[in-house]
C-alpha cells in the first residue's frame, strides 16, 4: 500500500478551501423545540383495554430526574488509545430493570366512533452514557440501496393513519432508504423524520442482527422487558440542551433501533415507548414487502 | 480572538487529514470539502475540549466519518477518473488508487484508516460507529480485492481475524 500513501500524501486541500475554513463561523444556536402536547394521562376507557387489566395498573413511573447536566459532547477525555469509545466497562454487562410487574407512564387514546381504545405504554428505564456516538450504519457492500417513497414508508408502517394515531409521528416528514442484499432480499431500512412534538428521529429495521442496528447497546444501557421483548434502552443529555434516547430490540424476526432527539425528555420517552409498543405489541413490520 | 486562533491551529494541523479521509470514503472531491467544512462547522458548534492532538484528529475524523455517510446516501456517484483528474496520480500508482477507488466505501474507509493513518482494528472501529469484528471484515475483504497490489509490509492488522471459515490472506 506504499503507493496508496504517496498517492495520499500528495494531496492537499485546495488554496480555496483553506481560506472557507479561516473563515467559518460558529453557526447560529438552534431555536427552542415545541413542546409536546398534553400527555393523556387520565385513564378513559370504554372498550377494549389492551394486554393489561385495571387491576394491574401501576401508574408510578420511574423517576426521570436521572439525567446529567452539562454532559459536554467530546469523544473522551483521555488520550486516543483506542478509548474513544470512553465506555470503561468492558465487560458490557448492562443493568436490568425487569419487575415483576409493568409501571405505565401514560398512554393514549384512539377513537374509532363511539368506541375509544386506551393503549398503555410502559416505562422503559433507561441507562445514562456521556458517550456520543452516531450509530454506525454499515452501507450495503452489495451497493444496491435505493430511496423509499412516501408510500412505501406509510405502508411498511401500517398506513399513515397509525403512523399518526400510534407513532404521532409527522408522516410528511418521513423519508428513508433500502439496502439489499444481492438476491434482492432487504438488508437493511433506514428510516427518519420529525414527531408532532418537533423532535427528529432515525428509525433502523434489519431481519438481521446488524451493527448499526445492534450497536445501540452500550455498556450502560438498561435492559427492559417490555411487551415480551428485550429492550436495551440508554439517554443522553447534550451541552445545547437537547437530549436523546435510544433503544435496541428484537421482535419476531425483526431487529430495530430508534434514536430521537429533542428537549422534552417525557415527550421523547413517550415516543420511545410507543414505538416499543407499535412493533412489540401491535403492528408486525414486513420487511420483504420491499424486496426486489 | 483566542477561538479564531484555536481554528486556525486546527485547521492547519487537520485539514489534510480530513480532506484525504473523506476523498477516501466519498471519491468526491467537491464533496470531500463540503465534509470537511461541515466537521470544523461542528468543531465551532460543539467547541470540545481536546486532551492532546491524538484526541483532537480522532474527534475530528469521526466527525468526518460520520458526516461522509450521510453524504454518500445522497451523492450521484463520479467515476474515480474524475478524481484522477484533479489528484493525478503517478503511473505506477494509478492502478492500485483505481482498484481502491472502486471498493465499496465501507471497505475504502477501513482501507484508509489502517494503511494511511496507522489505525488499529478497534480505533478504526471507534471512529466509524462500527462494531471492531464489521472493520476487520472490511478489511479481510478489502485485502482480498487488493491481493494482487499487496505486498509482505502489508500484512494484515496484528488484530485483525478473518471471518470463520475463510483462508487468511
Amino acid at each position: 500500500m506504499k503507493h496508496y500513501v504517496e498517492y495520499m500524501d500528495s494531496v492537499e486541500v485546495s488554496p480555496a478551501l483553506h481560506q472557507r475554513l479561516l473563515e467559518l463561523t460558529a453557526p447560529e444556536p438552534k431555536a427552542p423545540w415545541k413542546k409536546y402536547g398534553a400527555i393523556a394521562a387520565a385513564l378513559v376507557l370504554a372498550v377494549g383495554l389492551g394486554a393489561y387489566g385495571l387491576g394491574q395498573l401501576n401508574l408510578g413511573g420511574v423517576s426521570m430526574d436521572g439525567a446529567e447536566s452539562g454532559i459536554v459532547d467530546t469523544m473522551e477525555t483521555g488520550t486516543f488509545d483506542g478509548d474513544l469509545a470512553g465506555c470503561d466497562d468492558a465487560d458490557g454487562d448492562t443493568a436490568s430493570a425487569e419487575t415483576s410487574e409493568p409501571a405505565f407512564l401514560g398512554g393514549y387514546e384512539v377513537t374509532d366512533g363511539e368506541y375509544a381504545v386506551y393503549y398503555l405504554l410502559q416505562v422503559i428505564e433507561y441507562g445514562w452514557t456521556d458517550y456520543v456516538a452516531d450509530i454506525g450504519t454499515p452501507l450495503s457492500d452489495s451497493g444496491l440501496e435505493r430511496d423509499l417513497t412516501g408510500e412505501e414508508i406509510a405502508g411498511l408502517l401500517g398506513g399513515e393513519d397509525a403512523i399518526l394515531t400510534h407513532l404521532d409521528w409527522d408522516a410528511a416528514s418521513l423519508s428513508g432508504y433500502a439496502a439489499y442484499d444481492g438476491d434482492g432480499s432487504v438488508y437493511l431500512v433506514e428510516l427518519s423524520g420529525s414527531a408532532a412534538d418537533g423532535s427528529s428521529f432515525t428509525l433502523s429495521l434489519s431481519p438481521q442482527a446488524l451493527s448499526s442496528v445492534t450497536d445501540y447497546v452500550y455498556p450502560e444501557a438498561v435492559s427492559n422487558t417490555v411487551y415480551g421483548a428485550e429492550v436495551s434502552a440508554v439517554a443522553a443529555d447534550w451541552e445545547d440542551g437537547s437530549t436523546t434516547r435510544w433503544v435496541s430490540f428484537q421482535t419476531g424476526g425483526l431487529y430495530a433501533g430508534f434514536a430521537v432527539t429533542g428537549t422534552d425528555s417525557q415527550s421523547l420517552e413517550l415516543l420511545t415507548s410507543r414505538l416499543v409498543r407499535y412493533l412489540c405489541n401491535g403492528y408486525a413490520v414486513d420487511l420483504e414487502s420491499l424486496a426486489q | 480572538m483566542e477561538q479564531t486562533g484555536r481554528l486556525e491551529a486546527l485547521v492547519a494541523q487537520h485539514e489534510n487529514t480530513l480532506f484525504r479521509a473523506a476523498l477516501a470514503i466519498l471519491g468526491d472531491v467537491p464533496e470531500a470539502e463540503d465534509a470537511v467544512q461541515d466537521t470544523f462547522l461542528r468543531y465551532l458548534e460543539k467547541r470540545p475540549e481536546f486532551h492532546d492532538e491524538n484526541h483532537a484528529r480522532a474527534w475530528l475524523l469521526k466527525v468526518t466519518a460520520n458526516g461522509c455517510k450521510s453524504r454518500l446516501r445522497a451523492r450521484k456517484r463520479h467515476p474515480v477518473e474524475e478524481l484522477l483528474d484533479i489528484y493525478p496520480a503517478r503511473e505506477d500508482s494509478r492502478e492500485l488508487v483505481e482498484a481502491v477507488f472502486a471498493l465499496p466505501p465501507n471497505q475504502r474507509a477501513a482501507v484508509h484508516l489502517h494503511y494511511y493513518q496507522g489505525y488499529t482494528t478497534e480505533e478504526i472501529a471507534a471512529i466509524l460507529g462500527q462494531r471492531p469484528s464489521t472493520v476487520r471484515s472490511h478489511l479481510f475483504r478489502a485485502r482480498a480485492a487488493l491481493r494482487r497490489y499487496l505486498t509482505e509490509e502489508d500484512s494484515p492488522p496484528s488484530d485483525s481475524q478473518p471471518p470463520s471459515g475463510k483462508e487468511t490472506i
